[in-house]
């Protein structure tokens, strides 16, 4: 058996003249939560698709759960649920419609189905909603409707396309609670999102921009490997601070984080007690200065070298 | 692979039967033409106005008019005292036809030197104008036969010094129609409806249906199972087939009992007939499905099919009137088949024994055209 879940190899796919995904190397391990990160348009959908067998690349290798997807698409599908960024169900069929209907699709037998239909109903709790048309669900019921038919085969491998997606909070930690649940089951889960917060729910992580994959390790591993270092700042004066900050040497960003200062350095050079020293001598009555655990969307900025 | 197809048909007839616009275009449409082939849309010529000048004003010249006033297809609208008239009232659309007899009208005919009666018809509908024409010779024929009977037996009755009569008369044509005695055009179209909304249900509401899978994003959801092409194709196109199969019963039904559409021959041989139908109609559909993106680039293909393919079909224009290269192309449409087909079986009441061949241009057309399209159809998105 294939140690992996996923593993791809210089995998690319081209829209004419635009490279949506530019010669991938991802790998997925066996029961892990892997999130896919980047900003709209990096090429996650793409790369999901392609892994679920739903596009065909233009080059490279993809290996999910040990077949080759590329070659054989149809091999893997009983062994992978999938969810579509866009709601991918029967809007005009009833909640119980849907997920009988790709019961029978998968061809699930019975007995088994009566068994997962009472497990899906427990954790999704659209118990009862399974009358209602689908289209008449709010969105984060509709996802948690996705799921359910995405999981009604069992699968070994769950690819989740942004699903917490324009979901409010509430919904979201839901969400997440059920993936753990079927973490524990032995599930392996890729999921992609354009919320950088999202990424410290997952095991490991892969960074994503303009086709290309620029970093993938556990979040920690990559915050540790960050050279940047992110300070904040409280005082008094904070407009004036800012716009002394942006010409500091070595400052490499200043953004507004609520009433507090973040800057972005990459190197030693200034520390706290300079900048410290720095903002005083202005008059800008600095209260605190303190380097802060950087964020994933601090590392990402970092990686793509954007300001 | 039965249990897949099953379960798209059901979801597809749940679908189609929820919606409020889907099942209006199961029922009405069928309802619609049969309206409007059934009353209003006739080819059948009646009620022609004349515009009258009568500058003999004889007994024989009104003798000759009465000809005209006497069938049911002629009325004298207006009479008229210069032929300028004629014009206004031709430009005006009021007439549709302009007698014109001469001064002189009665002298000629006693004289035997054949007399000189001008018509004028309104060509812009060359249907009509045609029509109208073949009336006129008809009664004109009759009057001169009439004439000429009378002076012949007079001239007999003269040299012979007997009553007894010699029939000498020209060759007299007798005309019969069979298998639609009336004439009437209804009879000819509403079996030719059958055709028609096969088509479109079969062409239009399929490749909407697939595009629309694929347009609101269910199709790559279903595309990640392990579902096969061709079950997914049967399970899409066999409901449509279904209401096909309705729609053919309801203008049966409605063309034989309420407009009174002869139906000689057998209701079977008309079902069987729509299956192989189906085939080509289907196939099309399903290849509109794979050149569209959108709902809407479905229909607009749906109809760049349809028009020429019903113009071209017979069910208006008659393809023996159609120029020859033009006959050939009528080959590729499946629809000539069809209404040639169902106008035999309703109207001639033929059976397989003659109508093999369209069975045979169907069957080979479907299987092409689905083949065809079947190979473009592919489970992965572009």
């Amino acid at each position: 058996m294939n140690e992996h879940a996923i593993q791809t190899k210089g995998l690319v796919k081209r829209y004419e003249a635009v490279c949506a995904v530019d010669g991938l190397d991802l790998t997925v391990q066996r029961g892990e939560v892997f999130g896919l990160i980047g900003p709209d348009g990096a090429g996650k959908t793409t790369t999901m698709r392609m892994l679920a067998g739903v596009l065909r690349p233009d080059g490279g290798q993809a290996l999910v759960l040990g077949s080759d997807v590329i070659g054989n698409p149809e091999q893997v599908k009983e062994k992978i649920g999938y969810m579509s960024q866009r709601f991918g169900l029967y809007e005009d069929l009833t909640v119980a419609e849907n997920i009988d209907f790709y019961a029978d699709l998968y061809l699930v037998g019975r007995k088994e189905r009566e068994a997962r239909f009472k497990r899906l109903m427990e954790f999704s709790r659209l118990g009862p909603f399974l009358g209602r048309l689908a289209g008449k669900l709010s969105g984060g019921m509709k996802q948690k409707l996705g799921l359910a038919c995405a999981l009604i085969h069992t699968p070994d491998l769950l690819l989740l396309d942004e699903p917490t997606n324009g979901v409010d909070p509430v919904s979201r930690r839901e969400f997440w609670k059920i993936l753990y649940d079927l973490l524990a089951e032995g599930v392996t889960i890729f999921i992609s999102t354009p919320y950088m917060d999202e990424a410290d729910r997952c095991h490991r992580v892969g960074i994503m921009e303009k086709g290309k994959l620029l970093i993938s390790d556990t979040p920690e591993g990559i915050r540790k490997g960050m050279k940047t270092r992110i300070i904040e700042i409280k005082c008094a004066n904070p407009k004036k601070a800012v716009a002394l900050l942006q010409k500091m040497e070595g400052v490499a960003d200043v953004v507004f984080f609520g009433d507090k200062i973040h800057i972005s350095v990459r190197s030693q050079k200034p520390d706290e007690s300079s900048i410290r020293k720095f903002l005083e001598k202005q008059d800008t009555e600095p209260r605190s200065v303190r380097a802060i655990t950087p964020s994933l969307e601090d590392v990402f900025f970092e990686l793509s070298d954007r300001p | 692979m039965w249990e897949r197809i099953v379960q798209i048909f059901k979801k597809e007839m749940i679908q189609i039967f929820r919606d409020k616009r889907m099942r209006a275009m199961v029922f009405l449409p069928p309802i619609v033409q049969l309206i409007v082939f059934g009353y209003a849309a006739t080819t059948d010529v009646k009620h022609i106005s004349l515009a009258l000048l009568d500058e003999d004003r004889t007994t024989v010249s009104r003798d000759f008019v009465e000809k005209f006033e006497a069938g049911r297809y002629f009325s004298v609208a207006r009479y008229l005292s210069s032929p300028a008239q004629a014009d206004v009232l031709m430009d005006k659309g009021e007439v549709d036809a302009f007698i014109y007899i001469k001064k002189g009208f009665e002298q000629a005919i006693k004289k035997g030197d054949g007399a000189d009666v001008l018509i004028v018809v309104d060509g812009t509908n060359s249907n009509m104008a045609s029509v109208t024409l073949g009336y006129v010779n008809r009664i004109v024929n009759a009057y001169s036969e009439e004439i000429l009977t009378e002076k012949v037996m007079r001239l007999a009755s003269l040299r012979s010094g007997s009553s007894v009569p010699v029939l000498i008369g020209p060759t007299v044509l007798v005309e019969r129609t069979w298998f639609n005695e009336d004439l009437e055009s209804r009879n000819y179209f509403i079996p030719g409806i059958v055709a028609l909304l096969l088509t479109l249900i079969a062409v239009m509401m399929t490749s909407m249906a697939i595009v629309k899978e694929r347009e609101v994003g269910t199709m790559e959801q279903l595309i990640v199972t392990p579902i096969r092409p061709i079950e997914l194709i049967v399970g899409k196109l066999l409901p449509f087939a279904v209401i096909g199969y309705i729609d053919v019963a309801l203008i049966t039904a409605i063309g034989t009992l309420w407009f009174g559409v002869p139906l000689k021959g057998s209701i079977p041989l008309l079902f069987f007939s729509t299956a192989f139908f189906l085939l080509p109609a289907l196939g099309v559909g399903l290849f509109i499905s794979t050149i569209s993106a959108t709902q809407q680039e479905a229909m607009l293909s749906t109809f760049l099919f349809f028009f020429p393919a019903m113009l071209m079909s017979g069910f208006v224009f008659p393809i023996d009137s159609m120029p020859p290269a033009m006959q050939i192309v009528t080959y590729a449409d499946p629809m000539r088949y069809m209404i040639h087909i169902l106008r035999g079986i309703f109207l001639k009441g033929l059976g397989v024994r003659y109508l093999w061949v369209d069975f045979l241009g169907l069957f080979v057309l479907g299987t092409v055209v689905v083949g065809f399209a079947v190979m473009r159809f592919s489970k992965r998105l572009k």
